[in-house]
């Protein structure tokens, strides 16, 4: 009965299993059929063969099905390349489960049923990248585990219902003695089987989630060390649609429906310091740059004009903070990081334009994930600065692009008389002069965010065809996004005389404190300004650290500032939030470290750390210097002081690491020790005992107290057993205490069986070896 | 204790195996980070399996219970005990297997037999029992042992196993027959009277009562706490038990290229004299006088006691026949040692010699006529009134 108890529940088990493993499949192949049909053949087969048993092909039948699936899908799948061979096979797969699903089940049917579908799991393995898989690879593990514990203990105590005794050595009787006899003499023994109690599936339960967190360690171990040589990037599949940013290097005003509330991931950015490597968020809002536009014309910014790719600066300057950037597959070429930046080491990937202010990815890597890291200037203390230097000042069509504003065709008047009004108003209401560019900018800038006059929305708003947008903007419709702030800003500095253009890319993203990095969506694309300062409007105040302060620098100006922060913080502090950061923070560890870990990061990431890390524990370990250190400190420092380092610093991984290691290295010993002591013979101090538990010298000592009182004395040369048969033979001399001549050497038996033989006596040897002692004790004892 | 530890890989693991070096060699092979991830997933269990077996045999200890005495035939109950030392870790799927084997002889080795009992799971700090039984059909001396325990858990790829020299004996008696009716008639009808009043020490008689002491009467017999109390000696009385005293004389005798026939005989014959000896041991005082033609003579004589009757169950265990083609003369001799008094049964496994038996009690001045005996052929059809197995 309990066999039917585990059978069903190995069906269950066995029934995930194989359409989590379709459903990989159906993952990479991007197809729910093969586990809509997966789920009705485990339904109808339940139904039919298991429960009803209406309908069961046998073996021959079976094979025969078998044998034209296979022919038939061999046919199909030699005309098709080599991704669609793979589906094929798998699908094949399925099939013959299929065939198995109609076949009565035995252990080896469930076996045959798991290997196909670990099969397909094999075959989606290199079809789906994404970290789904590794979560449906989980949940695989731990239906396949549990499948096979519930398999092992159906055919055991299947096997074991009265299951008779196995023939080691046939009967050999002699010559005369017939089979019959030999049979009829034949023991005949039945080995039965532990009755189940109803504990056993939540202990089943326990058994599967134990092993599958112990194979964990050991999968990760594993892993980890296979040698990697030339892992290839992952492409995206030529039918995957590559993300789009929603704008390039043309920007019209109006069309940014595309990105809004586009959660989809575009980059994830990581600050490290130069010299420790740590990372850490910034005090403000990243602005990441992907490109400038300069040229606006009917309501569109474009660039002026485009120069070649060159490969990135490499000289480096300091202070500078690194940046390491990985860029999803995107349909521009652009990347987007914070600038002005240089090349730490030789990319062939990555490109710059000539001024540069764009960093772009080769064509051929646009399509893959790409991770780099590269530097910048642009972030001191941990602050993105607002005043980014120029590399040479700007002169002539350079700096006239800078101020380029739409002409008036003939017959038409100025497109932005009133944009220009209200710059020269707020700037006349200053008391400011127009040439002083600084405070021009930043008053025009304070106009537009701080005045009140001017609202942030991302909703499509009706705007004045009659007018640009901008001048729209500005004058009568004051309700816009980023763009028409960013636009109206570069159109009032223009106006009165102050270069300036429009920066494209995105503002904050996600900050994951998991990961410690930024995570940019799609819907944190943004626009902003930056405005020209020549040296003679450069605040000096801002480069004074710098031993040779630039000719010219960018001023960065964000007019919509303000809007977006709010929203960001009250969307990070939700429990949604928190949640899709570890999620994301998965799949960049699912990215970096398992689908895209390669020789490299293998040997940065993994092996060097580690030996860093174990090394410096040890070192920590075992230096006199180190703990001599520690030692004055801690004397020297009033116990608060220490407790407050404590707290902070009470844990290491690589400490832990080392601990762990340590302890291991311990254990070993111990079992090691342990094993060669007992190879070596050591017997063990264990307690004998029998009958109801009393010591069993306890025995053979009130043997040799009764026979003493005879004045029968063992000698120290003879064993136990042969003072009995001595004693014995001096009690059979005396006719009245012949009938306790046996007793001694019976007593003495269950003696050696016990303490010898490593056995128990039951009740009745123990009842009877008592009683012969009491008999002993009672007759001996009496003066005679 | 002696113990081994062995590992062995199943059918099952060996498929496993092939199956996880397949996906890690294509794994690195082709450098798939996910068929890489794959196989190391697969490894993880597997590696578990070689570690978790090790683990749960340490800390367990196995013991067998045999029965104290147990007889050809008889249902033969062996509990078979495990118990879990571990605090926390609950031990599954355990076997374990016990080999049963008869001790028999160079010409005939006894069959080994496996037997084994399974446990499901046993929690932590627990003791299961689980018992094999059958039937042992053959007396003799049996060795239980060693006890193997072994375990597939978790996934039934590895068998770890423990061997643990943990052996064991069980003298297997004669089967016990039932004797008829008219068996006890064969001892009464005994024309010397098989029926005597002999002289017991005191302890062998029951305890009657007390009466005042008269002259002859043992001191020993005096009951000294109502002698003191009265002022005056009494004694205990006692009743002299009547009883039914018996000679076997037994001429196990089996042709050297014995059938299956004469086989049989030899077992019945033995399953016979048990019978008797154990009808006989039921009531203590009765004097029993055992000699028996053997491989190795037996020669016995002793009153009834369970002492006794195991001693001589023990001795018929083992006894062999012999081959000897005349009547050992043996018997004859034993006549002379028997007190006339006693009836004799002569039991044989052939046709009974009475000359030669004649012959060789007169060697030692013995002349049958005076003696009361009764002559039994297994092989022929006299056991058939009397007794049954």
């Amino acid at each position: 009965m309990h066999s039917r108890q585990f059978e069903h529940l190995l069906r269950v088990m066995i029934a995930v299993t194989i359409v989590l493993a379709t459903m990989l499949l159906g993952i990479g192949d991007r197809t729910a059929t093969l586990t809509i049909v997966s789920l009705c053949a485990l339904a109808v087969s339940a139904y039919v063969t298991d429960i009803t048993g209406r309908f069961r092909l046998s073996q021959s039948a079976a094979n025969w099905v078998a044998l034209g699936i296979v022919a038939a899908t061999a046919a199909g799948a030699s005309q098709l390349e080599r991704h669609g061979q793979m589906v094929a096979v798998a699908n094949l797969q399925s099939y013959l489960q299929y065939v198995l699903l109609f076949q009565p089940k035995t252990p080896r049917t469930y076996w045959q049923l798991a290997l196909l579908s670990l099969g397909q799991v094999a075959i989606a393995s290199t079809l789906v990248p994404g970290p789904m898989f590794g979560g449906m690879l989980l949940l695989y593990l731990f239906a396949g585990t549990a499948s096979f514990l519930l398999l092992l203990l159906d055919s055991e105590a299947a096997r074991f219902v009265a299951r008779p005794a196995r023939v080691l050595s046939s009967w050999a009787a002699s010559k005369s003695t017939s089979q019959r006899l030999a049979a009829h003499r034949a023991p005949v023994l039945f080995g039965r089987s532990m009755p189940n109690s109803r504990t056993l599936g939540w202990g089943l339960l326990q058994q599967a989630t134990l092993i599958c967190a112990s194979s964990l360690l050991v999968t990760s171990a594993l892993f980890f060390l296979l040698p990697r040589w030339n892992i290839q990037n992952r492409q995206v599949a030529s039918g995957e649609a590559l993300r789009s940013v929603g704008f390039a290097k043309k920007v019209t005003l109006g069309e940014l429906g595309e990105v809004v509330n586009n959660a989809d991931v575009v980059m994830r950015i990581q600050f490290l310091r130069s010299h420790s490597g740590r990372p850490f968020q910034l005090l403000n809002e990243p602005l990441l740059r992907g490109t400038v536009v300069t040229h606006y014309e009917n309501g569109a910014w474009t660039q002026t004009s485009a120069t070649s790719p060159e490969p990135l600066p490499d000289e480096e300057k300091s202070p500078f903070v690194r940046q390491h950037i990985w860029a999803e597959p995107l349909d521009v070429a652009e990347l987007f990081c914070v600038f002005p930046m240089f090349a730490l080491q030789r990319d062939s990937r990555l490109r710059v334009d000539a001024n540069g202010d764009e960093l772009v990815r080769q064509e051929d890597y646009r399509s893959q994930h790409v991770e780099f890291e590269i530097a910048t200037t642009g972030i001191i203390e941990e602050k993105q600065r607002h005043f980014l230097p120029c590399e040479a000042p700007l002169k002539g069509r350079a700096k006239a692009a800078l101020l380029q504003m739409p002409v008036a065709h003939p017959g038409q008047t100025d497109p932005f008389p009133g944009l220009r009004e209200v710059a020269a108003r707020a700037l006349r209401e200053a008391n400011l002069d127009p040439g002083d560019h600084l405070a021009a900018a930043r008053k025009l800038n304070e106009y537009l965010h701080g005045s009140g006059h001017y609202f942030y929305s991302l909703e499509p708003q009706s705007r004045d065809t009659a007018l640009d947008p901008l001048e729209d903007f500005v004058t009568t419709h004051r309700l816009g996004h980023c763009e028409y702030f960013a636009g109206a800003l570069v159109m009032m500095l223009r106006s009165q005389g102050i270069p300036a253009r429009m920066a494209i890319g995105f503002k904050g993203g996600e900050w994951n404190p998991l990961g410690m990095y930024y995570q940019v969506q799609q819907l944190h694309a943004h626009t902003w300004v930056e405005v020209y300062l020549d040296a003679e409007h450069l605040p000096r105040e801002e480069f004074a650290s710098e031993d040779t302060p630039p000719e010219a620098a960018w001023m960065v100006l964000d007019p919509t500032e303000g809007v977006q922060e709010k929203a960001q913080a009250a969307q990070q502090n939700g429990l949604l939030a928190r949640a899709w950061q570890y999620i994301d923070y998965g799949h960049v560890l699912w990215t970096n470290y398992v689908v895209g870990l390669n020789a490299k990061r293998q040997r940065q990431g993994i092996y060097e750390p580690l030996a860093q890390g174990v090394g410096a524990a040890i070192e920590n370990l075992v230096s006199p210097r180190v703990w001599q250190d520690r030692f004055r400190v801690v004397a020297n420092s009033p116990v608060g002081t220490f407790w407050e380092w404590y707290r902070d610093h009470w844990f290491s991984w690589r400490g832990g690491l080392v601990a762990a290691g340590f302890s291991l290295v311990l254990a070993a010993l111990y079992l090691a020790g342990r094993w060669a002591a007992g190879a070596l013979g050591r017997p063990g101090f264990r307690r004998t005992r029998y009958g109801d538990g009393r010591p069993v010298l306890e025995m053979y000592r009130r043997l040799e107290a009764a026979l003493n009182q005879q004045g029968l004395k063992r000698q120290p040369s003879q064993t136990a057993y042969e003072f009995a048969l001595a004693a014995g033979g001096d009690l059979a001399e005396k006719i009245e205490l012949r009938r306790l001549a046996p007793l001694p050497r019976r007593i003495v038996e269950a003696f050696y069986r016990v303490r010898f033989g490593g056995r128990t006596l039951d009740n009745l040897e123990a009842d009877a070896v008592e009683h012969a002692l009491a008999e002993l004790e009672h007759a001996l004892a009496r003066p005679r | 204790m002696p113990r081994q530890r062995r590992i062995r890989i199943c059918r099952e693991g060996v498929y496993y195996i092939l199956v996880v070096v397949a996906v890690l060699a294509g794994g690195t092979a082709r450098q798939l980070n996910l068929l890489m991830l794959l196989g190391s997933m697969l490894a993880g269990p597997l590696l578990f399996s070689f570690i978790y077996g090790r683990l749960a045999l340490r800390r367990i200890e196995v013991g067998r219970k045999l029965p104290s005495q147990t007889r050809a035939d008889q249902r033969l109950v062996v509990d078979v005990r495990v118990t879990n030392f571990r605090r926390w870790l609950t031990i599954w799927t355990i076997q374990v297997e016990d080999v049963v084997q008869r001790e028999g002889t160079f010409e005939d080795p006894g069959e080994k037999l496996a037997v084994s009992v399974f446990y499901s799971a046993i929690a932590a700090r627990e003791t299961k029992q689980v018992s094999y039984d059958g039937r042992l059909p053959q007396r003799g001396r049996y060795r239980f042992g060693p006890l193997r325990v072994s375990t597939r858990f978790p996934l039934g790829l590895v068998r770890h196993s423990l061997l643990l020299e943990q052996n064991e004996e069980l003298i297997v008696h004669p089967k016990i027959g039932r004797l008829a009716n008219d068996w006890a008639q064969v001892v009464r009808e005994s024309p010397t009277g098989s029926q005597s009043m002999s002289r017991r020490g005191l302890l062998e008689a029951d305890f009657y009562g007390l009466r005042d002491w008269r002259p002859g009467d043992s001191r020993r017999s005096i009951h000294w706490r109502t002698s003191a109390r009265r002022g005056s000696f009494v004694v205990r009385q006692f009743e002299q038990r009547r009883s039914q005293d018996l000679a076997l004389l037994v001429d196990l005798w089996q042709p050297p290229e014995a059938t299956d026939e004469q086989l049989e005989n030899v077992e019945t014959a033995i399953s016979f004299v048990a019978t008797v000896i154990d009808e006989a041991c039921r009531q203590s005082g009765r004097y029993l006088v055992l000699e028996m033609a053997a491989h190795e003579p037996l020669c016995r004589a002793g009153t009834a006691s369970p002492l006794f009757f195991r001693e001589q169950m023990d001795a018929l265990s083992f006894i062999m026949p012999h081959h000897e083609p005349q009547f050992p003369p043996s018997l004859g001799h034993a006549v002379a040692l028997v007190p006339p008094s006693l009836p004799i049964l002569l039991i044989s496994t052939r046709p009974i010699d009475y000359e030669a038996l004649r012959e060789a009690a007169a060697e030692r001045d013995v002349q049958l006529t005076d003696r009361s005996l009764r002559g039994v052929n297994v092989a022929g059809d006299d056991l058939a009134p009397y007794f049954q197995v």
